[in-house]
This record gives structure tokens, C-alpha cells and sequence, in this order.
């Protein structure tokens, strides 16, 4: 007996379906990108180096300044600008205060309510009004640090290659500092309610991860990327280590490390980098118990809104007794880049090739969800099969359960997107 | 004392009072663009018309109060006048945002003009950065000259040059000047072009605007020559 079962998954951001395929004991499943394409990368050819950032920024609203600062850094590599420390670490203050942001989004508005067995936000409010009251608080104090560091809540406006536009008030800093300071407890509160709550059982069939290797620290920028087999190599590599296949059935492509299926994202950062969370043991000894679950990538994101808060804050605070210098010049020169971030889902790459007048030639932009898809479809495989065993033929089970692991991932469909013209023969 | 009835709410205002008074009293509010208490109050901007029950529409700064008086201070009527009566204004007005004193976001007509949803101010108009701050000055491609007003100016707030995104101001007389300003400060016209495609293009009347830029570059770069 061959079964399809067709989900079209809510409360991700952007039109996606997942087929499940049951047919005598096996499944099959296809992660369908349902998603009109952008052609954002053919917008941004031809455009200056001043432009190219403002438009990659509204690739998507949720994670603009992730994008915005992916491209800058392939620009700045491509023109070889060097940036002063300091404008360094108030860009990752900016990308931390980002991803924080939008951890907060995805654990209340969307992944949170599957854990209590309830579908909406709604009806989390009505069963357990105090967190999700956190939750509103703890949203709208990161947007405002967001909006402090980025000039607006979306789209940021304060950076452009080759540093900051203008030096940040004090009193904007100190502001910052006291946002973060009040948001603190609120995030523990989080984290410990979270930390608590118990996942379904799901062994990782494909346990690879790529994240982003920052010299020290947790999260920062660098030029470096790691495999989870101990490999180090450079961004502008990734082709020669990250394969890309075009898949028939989605307006999204799949992608391998070094020929396997790879995730990335939350539990990737912190299954790489956990000996570098200096204070947070506690919670790490109890995520990693679950590490290879990938339902355990809710938790390394709530754990991320703490340190985030935590570690901004911190940053910052050292701002406040000095003059920092956030800007350099730098001449525009042809020249190749690309530019990886840790953004709020993952890995996030910018490629560039400019040419002497700093308008922009060639153009790829390869985002989270993208490598995660693959990665998506066999957890789902493996999920589906041990449905099949515990329940039987259960479609409302199939379904469910599916759905939960698909937001678990954080999908963002907009950025996923990529059409591939295949030109066919005469 | 006198009774007046605004929007069917009495009120009782001395004698001599204008119908202004009458309705600050009741809790209302109409917009006044020239009317300056015990200094001005000759109705010349039509801006805080009221209606009568017999149909008239007369400027409630400077009409006297009678007993029994009864107005109404905002209808669909009211809105649409007032908002031809703010376009009329602006029509003749003098769109030197870039060197207005009230520059900087305290322009009443601007905030007329977002309120009543009249389009024609550049974002000059709420843009802080004054004299050498100006990035125009600077020589960067900074469109605020040519945009519409009404974001609050975020952009050159932080020191980025506007890219547009509100849509072109049409008026001939802003685009004109504009041009003058920015071969003046020897901005690159092709990086200007790119700048208003970016956003403008989807605009539907981008068309003219950008025609009108190319004429007038055409003119004064012929005279820079």
C-alpha cells in the first residue's frame, strides 16, 4: 500500500509543503520550497558596492542585518578593507543582537507551542500566560537594541563597507547597555523553562555540520569555515568542499560537505564551539545530552538569546570609557570575496566578484535553510519510519509530528529560493 | 455669554469669541497653519474651515460665535477641502527644503501633509543634517532632495545617503534645482541614476521624473561646460 502524505507546513516563514511518501514500511520524504524565486542575485549585478548591501538586506525582513553584514563582508574581503577592531565588535554586537531577536520570534511565535501539544500562540497565552508574557517583553527589548545598533528594526542604515557612517553617541550605547541589562533575567527565566521541556526521540542520521570558525569567542566574524570532521578551510573554498545538487521538485537546491548530507545553525554552533560558553556549563552538560536530537536545536537557541544578551552587553560596556574608532578608508579595487556569517538559522554565505569601479559582476547567495534541506528531508525519513513502528499508518500523527520537526529547523523560505535556468538543446 | 453646539456637544463661550475657542472648549480639534492667537487671525490659509448647517464652509479662527450656533469639524466634505486647500498652498510654495529654518522635522506643512496624505515634500524637510553636514555637500548621491517625505528620515539621520524608497517627488520646479545642486557639488550622475533605479523604477511616475532629470542635467551640464 503506497500512501502520500502532503503537509503544508504553518508558522515557518514562506510557502513550503513536505510530501511524505509511505509505502509498505519505507518513507520517502521531499522538502518542497513552494516559493516564488526573488532573482535577487541577478538584481544585484551591475549595482556599486554601496547599493549591493542595501539590497541584499531585504532579501528578508526577519534576518535583514544578517544578509546586510554577510554582504558587506564579501565586499570588504573582495576590496581588501581592513577594519579597526572596534567597528569590528560592534558588528557582531549587531549580528548578536539580531540573532538573539530572532531566536526569541521563532521559540514563541512558532516552535514553542508544539511542545505543550497546542497549536498557536494563542492558546499558549491562555495556558501559561507568564512566559509568554516574558516572551513579548523579551521581543521587544531586543528589537530596541536592535534598533539602537542597526538605526532601524529592519534594513540597517548606520554601516556601509569600510566601517560605521557615524560614531554611536554615548548615551546611544548606554542605552543599549541598559536594554540588554533588563532583558538578562528575563532570557534565564526562558532558558530554564526550556531547557526543561521534553522532546520527542530522534537520533540524527546525518550528524555533519559546517559553522562559521571565529579565531576566539562564540559567534564572531571571520573568514574561516569548519567542518565537523576537524576541517578548516577558507570561505572563498566553499565550492571546492560544499557541493550543490538541483533538485527537480523545489525551488531550493541541495547541498553537500565533502559528498554527506549537513545541517547547520543553533545546534551546529554549539555542538562545535560549546567549550568556548565560559559560565553556561549547567545548561550545556544538560543540552548536549540531546545533542544528536535535532529537535534539540530549540534549546541551543534558547541558550544563544542568553549568551547574546549577555555577551553584548558586556562588549559594550567596555565602549563607554573610550573613543572608538569605527571607520577606514580604503580604495575600490576589482577583486573576488565572500563573506560567511553565522546567521540567526546558520551558516550564510555572500559571494562576489567586483570589478575596479566597484560595481558588482557576479553574484551568489547560498542561505541556511538552503544547505539545511537536505538535512531536513532524511531527519524527516528517519522520524517518519519511527512513526510507522510506534503508530502505525497514522496520518494525523505523521503530520503533526513532521510539522514540529520542520519548525524545530527554523526554515525561511524567502531566502531559500534559487532557480536554476536549464537551458535545453535544440 | 454665548452657546455654541460643536459635533452636537454645547458649550458656553463669552462673547466676542471666535468659533476656534468654542471648539478648543468642547474638546476638539481642527488644523491652523496660520492663525497665531492675539497676533494673526486674517483666515488666510482656509486651513481650519468648519461647517454650518446650511451647508457653508467658513475658517473657524476668525468667524464670531452667535447663540445657538451650531458646527461640525470634520466630515468627508471638510477632509477633502482641506486637503485641497493644503495642496493649493503647497503649490505656490517655495520648496527650498535643504535651506528652510523649520528643516529638521518642526515643518507644519509637512505634517499636514503626511496627516491629509499630500505628497510633494522632500525629505530635505526632515532631514537634521544641516550646512557641512549636508551630504549632498559632501559630493554623495544622497536623493532626499528628490524623495518624498514622511519616513522621519532615518537614513541621513545615521549618515547614510537616502536611496529613495518613498518614491519621487513630480513638482519640476524641486527636480530643477535638485539637478542644479548635485552637478554643483560634483556628484557622479551614473551612481545618481543607478540610486534611482533601485527603488523609483517601480514607481509610475518614475518615467517623468526621470525624463525631467536627464533634460535638466543636459542644460546644466551644458552651462558647467
Amino acid at each position: 500500500m503506497s500512501l502520500e502524505v502532503v503537509e503544508r507546513i504553518d508558522k515557518v516563514f514562506g510557502h513550503l509543503e513536505l510530501k511524505l511518501v509511505v509505502d509498505s514500511g519505507k518513507v520517502e520524504s521531499k522538502f518542497t520550497v513552494t516559493q516564488d524565486a526573488r532573482f535577487i542575485e541577478v538584481v544585484l549585478e551591475g549595482r556599486s558596492y554601496l547599493e549591493a548591501p542595501v539590497i541584499a538586506s531585504r532579501i528578508c525582513g526577519a534576518c535583514s542585518i544578517a544578509h546586510f553584514l554577510a554582504s558587506v563582508n564579501a565586499l570588504e574581503n573582495a576590496m581588501g578593507v581592513e577594519l579597526p577592531e572596534d567597528a569590528m565588535i560592534l558588528k557582531d554586537a549587531m549580528n548578536k543582537a539580531q540573532i538573539a531577536q530572532n531566536n526569541i520570534v521563532h521559540l514563541f511565535f512558532l516552535a514553542l507551542p508544539d511542545y505543550y501539544g497546542l497549536k498557536t500562540l494563542g492558546e499558549l497565552l491562555s495556558k501559561k500566560p507568564d512566559l509568554v508574557k516574558i516572551g513579548f517583553k523579551l521581543n521587544s527589548l531586543s528589537l530596541k537594541a536592535v534598533d539602537l545598533l542597526g538605526g532601524r528594526i529592519v534594513n540597517p542604515n548606520t554601516y556601509s563597507v569600510g566601517g560605521f557612517r557615524k560614531d554611536l553617541a554615548r548615551d546611544r550605547i548606554e542605552k543599549v547597555v541598559k536594554t540588554l541589562r533588563e532583558a538578562e533575567d528575563y532570557a534565564k527565566q526562558v532558558l530554564e523553562k526550556v531547557i526543561e521541556l521534553e522532546l520527542p526521540e530522534l537520533e540524527d542520521p546525518a550528524p555533519n555540520y559546517v559553522v562559521v570558525q571565529s579565531p576566539q569567542g562564540y559567534l564572531n566574524t571571520s573568514n574561516n569555515l569548519y567542518g565537523s570532521d576537524g576541517e578548516v578551510f577558507l570561505g572563498i573554498d566553499y565550492t571546492k568542499y560544499i557541493e550543490e545538487k538541483i533538485v527537480e521538485y523545489s525551488n531550493s537546491k541541495a547541498y553537500y560537505y565533502k559528498g554527506k548530507v549537513f545541517y547547520v545553525g543553533s545546534r551546529a554552533r554549539l555542538n562545535a564551539y560549546h567549550e568556548r560558553l565560559l559560565g553556561y556549563e549547567d545548561y550545556i552538560s544538560k543540552i548536549l545530552k540531546e545533542s544528536n536530537n535535532p529537535f534539540s536545536n530549540i534549546k541551543a537557541k534558547a541558550l544563544e538569546i542568553l549568551y547574546t544578551i549577555v555577551d553584548v552587553r558586556e562588549r559594550l560596556e567596555e565602549f563607554l570609557d573610550k573613543k572608538p574608532k569605527l571607520r577606514t578608508e580604503f580604495k575600490v579595487r576589482a577583486g573576488e570575496g565572500v563573506g560567511v556569517l553565522e546567521a540567526p538559522r546558520g551558516l550564510l554565505i555572500h559571494h562576489y566578484k567586483v570589478d575596479n569601479e566597484g560595481k558588482i559582476t557576479y553574484a551568489n547567495i547560498i542561505t541556511p535553510t538552503a544547505f539545511n534541506s537536505r538535512h531536513i528531508e532524511v531527519s524527516a525519513t528517519k522520524l517518519g519510519e519511527r512513526v510507522l513502528e510506534a503508530n502505525g499508518v497514522d496520518v494525523g500523527e505523521l503530520q503533526r509530528k513532521a510539522s514540529m520537526l520542520i519548525r524545530a529547523y527554523d526554515p525561511c523560505l524567502p531566502c531559500a529560493v534559487h532557480v536554476t535556468v536549464l537551458k535545453s538543446e535544440r | 455669554m454665548v452657546k455654541v453646539i460643536v459635533n452636537g456637544k454645547e458649550v458656553e463661550v463669552s462673547e466676542g469669541s471666535v468659533v476656534l475657542d468654542a471648539i478648543k472648549k468642547a474638546g476638539y480639534s481642527v488644523p491652523t497653519l496660520c492663525f497665531f492667537k492675539g497676533v494673526y487671525n486674517e483666515a488666510a490659509c482656509r486651513m481650519c474651515l468648519v461647517e454650518l448647517p446650511n451647508g457653508k464652509l467658513v475658517p473657524s479662527c476668525a468667524y464670531p460665535v452667535s447663540d445657538g450656533l451650531k458646527i461640525t469639524t470634520d466630515s468627508e466634505r471638510l477632509r477633502k477641502t482641506r486637503r485641497m486647500v493644503l495642496e493649493l498652498i503647497l503649490a505656490v510654495h517655495k520648496m527650498k527644503c535643504y535651506q528652510c529654518a523649520r528643516k529638521g522635522g518642526f515643518c507644519l506643512l509637512l505634517d499636514f501633509a503626511k496627516e491629509f496624505g499630500v505628497e510633494g515634500i522632500p525629505v530635505c524637510a526632515e532631514c537634521p543634517l544641516h550646512g557641512e553636514d549636508c551630504l549632498l555637500v559632501k559630493g554623495e548621491p544622497c536623493l532626499g532632495f528628490l524623495t518624498i517625505a514622511g519616513c522621519g528620515s532615518p537614513c541621513t539621520r545615521e549618515g547614510t545617503p537616502c536611496f529613495g524608497c518613498r518614491g519621487p517627488v513630480t513638482r519640476e520646479d524641486v527636480i530643477e534645482t535638485a539637478v542644479k545642486r548635485f552637478i554643483e557639488h560634483g556628484v557622479d550622475l551614473r551612481d545618481l541614476h543607478s540610486r534611482m533605479k533601485l527603488f523609483w523604477s517601480s514607481f509610475p511616475q518614475f518615467k517623468h521624473v526621470f525624463d525631467l532629470v536627464l533634460k535638466y542635467e543636459k542644460k546644466y551640464m551644458g552651462e558647467k561646460k
